[in-house]
């Protein structure tokens, strides 16, 4: 029972115990699913008065917990104790959620399967010889198998919401600047965003309503206040959507996923949704760009482990050679190639050609995407083309990236995204996602609930989820 | 298409700190190749007379005053030093 319970469930039944049976299912299951990096004893976990009380919540392993260490699933990081907690936990802490757990990712965010973590690979509850997606797929996977009631991840790609589709869970992405990365260990400081992961749309409203604000220790926050719940069950009648004729062209487009994105167009429509296709030229181009942006940010932000003040040291006679040697140890295989790869681009020589170049085409597809929200109320395309893989299956690291091609342009442009399941392709969920225009965010909400509310998939509006046998 | 060598490789392993091995920087070597081909594709777009766009944020930033706050728990920051002598950190020499 307390595997499908939601936030909302929660507030209705009895709670003193649900910080135990949440331990108790991860006992129970995580030797096989692997979710969490690290569980909290019974007594290390805090329990304080709000009105979410002893609700228990899984954190990913890149949002610092202040005394709970904090690994990016690095072994760089691995013996990492911060000293703080990160904005968005101090606000969960303070409305009475549990942590009980940190999850498992790609190392420091960088992949899209969770396969990259230096400790283990997690799997996918509806299959366990699958991946769960990433980089948030511990907490997909932990809140999909009913570990937890709920978690937060962090998205620079689509590492909320990819592996939200993959594990038939809610995933949101907010816009850029609406919750703190006070406390998220960076990566790509202009597309990261932490974002709520939930068995129902109202769950990520709920979570949202308390994590977003202006943050004095984050000045790219802004000041807005949002209201995520008053509106969110007003449907979307007279809403026009915009679907990019670019879907239809992509040629790795897995067919049941093209089925399933076609049956949401024909409810949306159904629902009072106005759906037309539109041309966005430059939607082409947000892989690539994202992959110039993304790893020239990285492999700055990753310049400050260098063995001295915390992490991973392997002392040699002098220091260079102890940075060198401490960083080739400390990071792994795909964490050392986007160094590569972003300190050419923004090296002397190239820094014009390849990163400054990016960042103008990055925007024109804001601006080409700016011209659609004029329009349309929101975009709608599949999160990802295909469902979730077989573990080990995709190693070329081109194809790996290409996977993104309906996530990146979000982030790119800082605009909000939704994942909410959508049925199946080869008995494993898809997700559709919701795009809209920046700080609309209660508005993809809404529609996503819509489509939640009414997808013949689903059972009184509740998402179906996996039986974890082990 | 700019070329990719060996030669390309040491040079930003050096700015990077890194240290690779020669089968590392083989592999790295094939992977940045492949990757930097496709991104060939950006040379398609026109973009003279475009504003980068180094972050969504449309406004500046609020910057706080520069003030001094004491931090309340400076011996979990100590505790993470790999190396240390009554408070400070060791780290091997410059010039080693």
């Amino acid at each position: 029972m307390f595997q499908k319970l939601t936030i909302e469930d929660c507030l209705e039944v009895e709670r003193r115990n649900l910080v135990k049976e949440s331990l108790s299912e991860i006992g129970r299951v995580d030797g096989v699913l692997k979710s969490f990096i690290t569980v909290l004893n019974e007594e290390q976990i805090e329990v304080n008065e709000g009105p979410f009380k002893a609700i228990p919540i899984a954190i990913k392993d890149n949002i610092v917990t202040k005394n709970i260490r904090t690994t990016c699933a690095s072994k760089i990081l691995e013996n990492y104790v911060p000293p703080y907690d990160a904005t968005v936990v101090r606000k969960l802490k303070k409305a009475g959620f549990a942590i009980v757990g940190k999850t498992n990712l790609d190392e420091f965010a960088m992949g899209s399967s969770t396969e990259r973590s230096a400790f283990f690979v997690t799997r996918n509850p509806w299959d366990l010889s699958r991946v769960p997606g990433g980089s948030s797929g511990g907490s997909a996977t932990a809140v999909a198998s009913g570990e937890v009631v709920a978690a937060l991840g962090s998205d620079t790609g689509g590492s909320v919401r990819q592996p939200a589709a993959f594990c038939g869970i809610v995933g949101f992405k907010p816009t850029y600047g609406l919750v703190s990365r006070y406390g998220l260990v960076a990566f790509a400081s202009s597309l990261d965003q932490i974002g709520p992961m939930t068995k129902s749309v109202r769950d990520a409203a709920i979570l949202m309503q308390i994590i977003h604000g202006k943050d004095e220790f984050d000045s790219t926050t802004v000041d807005v206040k949002m209201d995520f719940l008053s509106h969110i069950e007003q449907g979307i009648e007279g809403f026009r959507f915009a679907v990019p004729v670019e879907v239809y062209e992509y040629e790795g487009l897995d067919k049941e996923v093209a089925e399933r994105f076609e049956e949401c167009i024909k409810l949306v429509e159904k629902l009072g949704g106005k759906v037309e296709k539109v041309k966005i030229p430059t939607l082409k181009y947000a892989v690539a760009t994202y992959y110039v942006i993304a790893p020239a940010e990285a492999s700055s932000n990753l310049a400050r482990y260098d063995g001295v003040k915390y992490g991973l040291r392997i002392e040699k006679a002098g220091l260079k050679e102890t940075y060198s040697v401490t960083r080739t140890t400390g990071f792994g295989e795909e964490v050392r190639r986007r160094i590569m790869l972003g300190t050419f681009t923004l090296s002397a020589t190239y820094y014009e050609a390849y990163f400054n170049k990016a960042q103008k085409v990055r925007r024109l597809l804001a601006n080409d995407l700016n011209a659609v929200f004029d329009r349309f109320d929101a975009i709608l395309t599949p999160t990802s083309p295909i469902p979730a893989f077989k573990i080990g299956s995709i190693t070329d690291p081109l194809a790996y990236y290409l996977m993104d091609v309906f996530t990146t342009f979000a982030n790119l442009a800082g605009v909000p995204a939704l994942s909410v399941p959508f049925g199946f392709a080869q008995g494993l969920p898809v997700g559709i996602q919701v795009v809209g225009k920046r700080f609309e965010d209660p508005k993809v909400l809404r529609i996503g609930r819509s489509i939640e509310k009414f997808s013949p998939y689903n059972e009184n509006g509740r998402i179906p989820l996996p039986v974890v046998r082990t | 298409m700019i070329r990719i060598d060996e030669e390309l490789i040491r040079h930003l392993e050096n700015l990077a700190r890194l240290q690779l091995s020669d089968e590392q920087r083989r592999s790295i070597e094939k992977d940045m190749r492949e990757i930097l081909s496709y991104m060939e594709l950006l040379n398609e777009v026109e973009v003279s007379g475009v504003e980068p766009m180094y972050t969504p944020i449309e406004s500046n930033c609020d910057l706080r005053a520069d003030e001094i706050r004491p931090f309340e728990d400076v011996e979990t920051i100590k505790m993470n030093f790999p190396r240390q002598k009554d408070g400070h950190i060791v780290v091997p020499g410059i010039h080693a």
